[in-house]
């Protein structure tokens, strides 16, 4: 169950942490589009919107963060492969960090505040 | 690129190209044909649950043309939003203005008297004080240093006189002392009311 209306962060927590999440699923290995979306619809709570992947793709791309080529698939038509440049692997581990400490103080609070 | 019949997917394409109209054109045709070339993917390769409508599932989890198109022209939200503009008064530094009106306060009496006055014209232009602190400054005293001058003139002039005796070195000193204390307290009050500011500023 979600919170409704304006109190509710998560959308403005998706929007924020979407493209890291991007970078992270890129950092082990170069994929395609597709497969991106895939992942992330996948996964609970993450994407309400599988079509905003793609402009947030393009936004990496613009943005210096991933990179592209295409690759002949097995079912023909060539692919859009999405790898990490550097500067999104710098961007990531920056990320990294941030959340990680972001994550854990905010799990501190609600635990101790006895409502998980 | 793989097309697909069915209806609902052309309006749903449709639907995304309209609402992307504001797009740069490259930006809109490439989002529309990465859009297409999902939904042909999916369709072609995903097996849903029982039941389920492939079409609707996948237009469905895709999301409205709209919130796309957003996430397509969305700028960046800023890091940090600018604060809102403070409602506290002070917005500059402590400046000449302030300087001016607290040495005019103690030493403007002896400029033929006007000069205390013009002090403390300054003092309530200044955006540095409140209207209490004005208040003190202006009745703390009038004349500032030049009132203990003419008192002491005063006692001179009335020595022998028992009552002034005691009194008159006690007031003389007090009124030695009220304006610097007064001058000196705006003065920290100022300067601390500026540098706040400019911190708050540079924020």
């Amino acid at each position: 169950m979600e919170l409704g209306g304006a109190r509710n962060p998560l959308p403005q927590l998706r929007r924020g942490v979407l493209e890291y999440c991007v970078l992270a699923l890129l950092g082990g290995e170069e994929r395609y589009a597709y497969d991106l979306v895939e992942r992330l619809g996948a996964m609970d709570g993450l994407v309400t919107s599988e079509g905003t992947i793609y402009p947030l793709l393009s936004r990496l791309r613009r943005d210096g963060l991933v990179a592209t080529r295409w690759r002949e698939s097995g079912q023909g038509a060539p692919r859009r492969y999405y790898r990490l440049t550097p500067a999104g692997n710098r961007a990531l581990t920056a990320f990294a960090n941030d959340w990680c400490r972001f994550r854990d103080s905010v799990d501190q609070l609600i635990t101790t505040s006895g409502t998980s | 690129m793989m097309t697909t019949t069915d209806p609902r997917v052309a309006a749903y394409l449709r639907h995304l190209e309209q609402a992307a109209a504001g797009l740069p054109p490259d930006r809109r045709v490439e989002l529309v044909n990465e859009i297409g070339e999902h939904i042909a993917t999916r369709l072609t390769e995903r097996g849903d649950a029982p039941y389920a409508d492939p079409v609707d599932v996948t237009l469905d989890r895709l999301g409205e043309p709209e919130e796309i198109v957003a996430a397509a022209s969305d700028e960046p939200p800023p890091e940090r939003p600018r604060p809102a503009a403070r409602t506290v008064k002070p917005r500059r530094g402590l400046g000449g203005l302030e300087v001016a009106a607290l040495v005019l306060l103690a030493l403007g009496g002896f400029i033929f008297g006007v000069g205390w006055i013009v002090g403390v014209v300054l003092l309530w232009m200044s955006p540095l004080w409140s209207v209490g602190e004005k208040l003190l400054g202006t009745l703390v005293w009038p004349g500032g240093l030049a009132a203990p001058v003419l008192l002491g003139g005063l006692l001179a002039a009335s020595a022998g006189q028992s009552a002034t005796f005691v009194v008159g070195p006690i007031l003389f000193v007090l009124s030695i002392l009220a304006p610097l204390v007064v001058v000196t307290f705006l003065g920290t009050r100022a300067s601390r009311r500026a540098k706040a500011a400019s911190e708050n500023a540079g924020s």
